[in-house]
């Protein structure tokens, strides 16, 4: 029905999205910002700063403030990320307890493939029931860049080996949003710390530091790696999530996402701001060089009417990694 | 008198939140759904922690508590059957010790239908087993007590006067409870588990869609004259409805008619020799017979004697029929000769499933969300299955950091348990539909279709697979 | 007191009594018309039939010449088997009075609980008693295909079947229940006065049995309808929350 002489130009209004490749773009700090047509203007803060993020990014989170709560609302999506954000970390944190009873036994391969059931099963048991006791020993303190309305702060504060959660954003309305949510929950109240700073200016020493959908918003994101990694304390943890540069990325983020599902607020991403995992494992290798330890990497997708889901390709669409400073 | 109550009303309702107590779960009602989540609770490692509070308006502590401690000779006559899955829930996850000595683990069931020859018989193993209400219900106390389990509060005797949001603007506010000792609790996640007429899921504004049976259920317990010789349960479809004789251990069974509101009473009113005869008669003899009988009765032109003599005869004159006696034990329950005084009793049947299961800060259970036909005695199970799986999404939940009210946290459950209870459903409501007419060519089909499965013996374990679980 | 003094343009009730109209019927309760067919409903037509000897008898009796017979039923079209419009007036006269008939009786201004459906319509079989010997003639009558089936005794039948449910204690629907039940009533009295035609049986005994069996019927087909709806609504419903419930999950 639709002549090709009429698809042809839609589909390259679509196309012309995708932006040329630019490998320079997370190592680059000054040059970036002569590459942006529109000027970085944050009202507050220091112009010269490199953690700050553009004005329209913004503009475009003070819109979803006030709907950020909403579990059926246009944040939906990121509610249900939040899920498998937290089930990352789980997993990554009760791996990184070191069972200290020689009584367990701890076998070094997949037991559940070899081994009756009961037995596996009383495995399972013994050696969760370790972890939980050495997890229950700590009181982590962690600190989230970019919390936006408070979904990671929150789920963070309610779990019982986290002790403080310093939370900044640099959208006023969000922190508004979040401070009056976390109110209302007498258990977290006292933990959450939410405060309306670029990153530079947080003090003090974490033992987490989360930066979870919050790469492919800002304009230098080396500089927020760097600060991230100042402020993180020896043997802790960094938790990122962003978004590949690719493809399949356009597709499945913008395309699927934003125009025709309509899941994602429009305009919350923007193609040539996506980052690669391996540009991140690079600048790891460049700047940190000997003393982190890339402790997982997970690829993760959403599907319809199951919710996020993890899987081994992470160098398409969304992923999560954990990487722990060495001593 | 009235204008000081209102009066006084308003001014505690301002100072809400001034001393209502915060808790972190608060379930409303103390039947085995209620006491099943209360316990699971307690002994999950994820949940442990969280402060819960059990409200209920009859008395637990004492006369149902006691139960478990000097439980009576006799049986009482709400029994239920126990699947495998939801005794093994019971007892290995929530760690509760049933009384087992008033536990009867039948191996079959033999269900007839009244107005044909059509004969369902499925055999397994412990394929259920018959419990007493009470004996899980004390069970349960038990547990908690002797688990000394830290913050948690079991409120007996007391009824929920009123419940309210804390912020009644916000419906994602947490619920306020007020109870008619004046306490009030203000509560993070409100599970109603409160029956059919749930307080708490009118509050909640669900809406519950089904109706009512216009059927009642006579339950009595019985006494036989020898043990059974193959321990099962039996079922006969007559027009009115199903009348089920379970095994009980030693010589008593117990009796579930499902019948027409006029037949219940007239069963409730007869001597207890009359309503034995009825009983034995209800699956030996014809439906004819037995419309006879009720007619009779009904009209006041047979008296108890006589119809115990003519039961009698007609019964002997039909296992005369036959060659080979073992045959009659093969095809009928055995014979009852008494039945335990003042135990019978009657409750109205209904279909009903709730909209949803959760909203905002509110979960509901068992009965409060569902309740169905007793013939295939799916009840209780389904409120066990319930409970297990809001278990499951809370651990979840938990373990995320998520708010244990919050939508995310508690729409898993719904999710997980509406499919199997909307199945159950509409199977059990079929069924009685099904077998409710003496419509002739209606019978000739279901009867063949009853032999049909009769004879295949997969689709049989595939059946009693789905019910009560994979075999061992 | 000033509105007894107040004079009204209009006669209301407090001025003038108006003769009593039962509609259809174009003539009150006073008329000579009235007088002339329920006389000769009640004295003459159990024994010469619903025809013009009966009219003529009761006329003669009156006082009134056998011409007035022309006068009586002009209103209605000429039936096209050669019954006379007279005849027709009987007809019509003899429905209209005995669903009036049944409903003067009921006790309207009291508290009393109104009758059972059953009642009234084993109630209005009873008034038939007395004509019963000339009812296939009469049905006869009413059956034949024209203006009078269509526009009297068709309409009179479904007044009737309204009148019976509205006048009892019976539940009214404002659904499409509304029509079934009428209609499945409509066809149970027709078929249980075809069945009082030809009853010979001691008080009409036969036909009460009859009747009874008729009505539990439509009570049967009432349930049923109201179950099949009640079951369709469930069902729909239902899998409408299982998709919302499935939905949730993403």
């Amino acid at each position: 029905m639709l002549s090709r002489t009429r698809i042809l130009p839609y589909l390259g209004r679509y196309y012309s999205d995708i932006p040329k490749y630019n490998p320079a773009f997370i190592n680059s700090s000054s040059s970036s910002n002569d590459a942006h047509p529109k000027p970085t203007h944050n009202p507050t803060f220091d112009k010269s700063s490199g953690t700050s993020t553009s004005d329209d990014e913004i503009f475009h989170f003070q819109q979803l403030a006030p709907t950020w709560w909403d579990t059926w609302g246009s944040q939906r999506i990121l509610h249900k990320m939040n899920l498998a954000r937290l089930d990352f970390l789980q997993r990554t944190v009760r791996n990184q307890i070191k069972i200290k009873n020689d009584d367990v036994y701890i076998p070094g391969f997949n037991h559940h493939d070899h081994l009756p059931g009961y037995v596996t099963k009383a495995i399972d048991q013994d050696i969760f029931n370790e972890v939980q006791r050495g997890l229950g020993e700590k009181k982590f303190d962690a600190l989230d860049i970019g919390c936006g309305g408070g979904i990671l702060s929150e789920s963070f504060a309610r779990l019982p080996f986290i002790q403080s959660v310093t939370a900044i954003d640099l959208t006023p309305e969000c922190i508004e949003v979040a401070k009056a949510h976390a109110a209302k929950d007498p258990s977290i109240k006292d933990k959450i710390f939410y405060k309306f700073l670029p990153l530079e200016k947080v003090h003090g020493h974490y033992d987490i530091v989360t930066m979870f959908e919050m790469l492919e918003h800002v304009d230098e994101p080396s500089e927020i790696l760097r600060q991230a990694w100042s402020k993180l304390k020896p043997n802790g943890v960094i938790f990122l999530s962003t978004i590949n540069r690719d493809p399949i990325s356009w597709f499945t983020t913008i395309f699927m996402g934003e125009q025709i599902l309509k899941v994602v607020p429009k305009g919350t991403h923007h193609v040539e701001k996506y980052i690669n995992s391996s540009e991140i494992k690079q600048w790891f290798e460049d700047n940190v060089q000997g003393r982190y330890e890339i402790l997982d990497t997970k690829g993760t997708m959403y599907l319809p009417l199951t919710g996020w889901v993890e899987h081994d390709c992470t160098n398409i669409g969304n992923y999560f990694m954990a990487i722990k400073k060495l001593n | 008198m009235l204008s000081s109550r209102i009066l006084s009303r308003s001014f505690f309702a301002s100072a809400v939140n001034l001393q209502a107590k915060l808790t972190d779960v608060l379930i409303v009602g103390g039947g085995p759904a209620g006491l099943t989540l209360a316990a699971a609770i307690k002994q999950s490692p994820h949940l442990s922690d969280l402060s819960t509070v059990l409200v209920d308006a009859g008395d637990l502590k004492e006369k149902i508590g006691g139960f478990y401690h000097d439980p009576p000779d006799n049986f009482t006559n709400r029994v239920i059957s126990l699947t495998p899955q939801s005794k093994h829930f019971l007892e290995n996850t929530v760690g509760v010790s049933l009384m087992e000595e008033r536990i009867q683990p039948f191996d079959g069931l033999y269900v007839t239908d009244g107005c044909s020859n059509g004969t369902l018989e499925m055999e397994r193993d412990s394929m259920g087993f018959m419990v007493e209400i009470l004996n899980i219900q004390s069970s349960l106390l038990a547990k908690l007590r002797s688990s000394n389990a830290p913050n948690l509060d079991l409120i007996d005797k007391t009824k929920v006067q009123s419940i309210e949001y804390e912020d009644p603007e916000d419906t994602k506010s947490w619920p306020v409870v007020t109870l008619d000792s004046g306490e009030q609790y203000k509560t993070r996640l409100l599970i109603g588990a409160d029956g059919f007429n749930s307080p708490v899921r009118k509050f909640s504004g669900i809406e519950s869609r089904g109706w009512f049976y216009e059927r009642f259920g006579v339950v009595a317990t019985l006494k036989l004259e020898y043990p059974p010789f193959k321990i099962r349960g039996w079922q006969r479809f007559l027009p009115t409805g199903p009348v089920a004789h379970l095994p009980l251990p030693g010589t008593n069974s117990t009796l579930v008619w499902s019948t027409t509101e006029p037949l219940s009473r007239l069963l409730l009113s007869l001597d207890d020799d009359v309503f034995v005869a009825l009983v034995n008669a209800a699956f030996i003899l014809e439906d004819v017979d037995l419309e006879y009988y009720y007619k009779s009765l009904q009209e006041g032109t047979i008296t108890g004697e006589e119809l115990i003599q003519d039961v009698d005869f007609r019964i002997n004159e039909k296992f005369n029929s036959f060659k080979d006696d073992s045959v009659i034990d093969e095809k009928y329950p055995p014979k009852v000769i008494d039945i335990l005084d003042k135990s019978r009793g009657r409750f109205p049947l209904k279909l009903s499933h709730a909209d949803t299961y959760v909203a905002e800060r509110i979960a509901l259970v068992g009965d409060a969300a569902h309740t169905t036909h007793p013939l295939a005695g799916q009840g209780l199970n389904m409120g066990q299955g319930d409970v297990e799986s809001l278990i499951k999404a809370l651990e979840k939940a938990r373990q995320r950091g998520l708010d244990i009210g919050s939508l995310l946290a508690l729409e898993p459950y719904w999710a997980d348990r509406y499919p199997t209870n909307n199945m159950l459903l509409g199977v059990v409501d079929k069924l009685h539909k099904l077998y409710s007419t003496d419509f002739g060519p209606l019978v000739s089909l279901r009867t063949f279709g009853l032999n049909l499965v009769n004879s295949l013996q997969p689709l049989k374990d595939l059946m009693v697979g789905k019910v009560s679980g994979p075999s061992k | 007191m000033s509105r007894v003094f107040t004079r009204l343009y209009h006669p209301n009730n407090l001025e003038h009594a108006l003769p009593k109209i039962i509609k259809p019927l174009t003539y009150g309760t006073d008329s000579v018309q009235f007088k002339v067919l329920s006389n000769a409903l009640n004295k003459h037509v159990p024994q010469y039939g619903f025809n013009e000897r009966a009219i003529v008898q009761s006329l003669n009796e009156l006082g009134m010449g056998s011409s007035y017979l022309s006068v009586l039923g002009s209103s209605n079209s000429p039936s096209f088997f050669n019954v006379s419009p007279s005849v027709l007036e009987l007809v019509k006269f003899h429905l209209v009075s005995k669903r009036n008939q049944l409903i003067t009786d009921l006790p309207l201004d009291s508290d009393k609980p109104l009758p059972d459906l059953k009642t009234l319509f084993l109630q209005r079989l009873k008034l038939n008693e007395h004509v019963a010997p000339h009812l296939s003639q009469l049905l006869s009558i009413m059956s034949v295909p024209g203006e009078f089936l269509a526009s009297t005794a068709l309409s009179e039948l479904h007044k009737l079947t309204d009148d019976m449910i509205f006048y009892s204690n019976e539940q009214d629907h404002n659904d499409f229940a509304w029509y079934s039940k009428r209609i499945a009533l409509s066809t149970a009295y027709v078929s249980s006065e075809l069945f009082m035609a030809q009853d010979k049986s001691h008080n009409f005994q036969e036909t009460m049995e009859f009747a009874q069996s008729k009505l539990n019927k439509v009570s049967q087909l009432g349930s049923m309808y109201n179950n099949t709806e009640e079951y369709l609504w469930f069902t729909l419903l239902s899998s409408i929350n299982l998709a919302k419930s499935q939905i949730t999950r993403g």
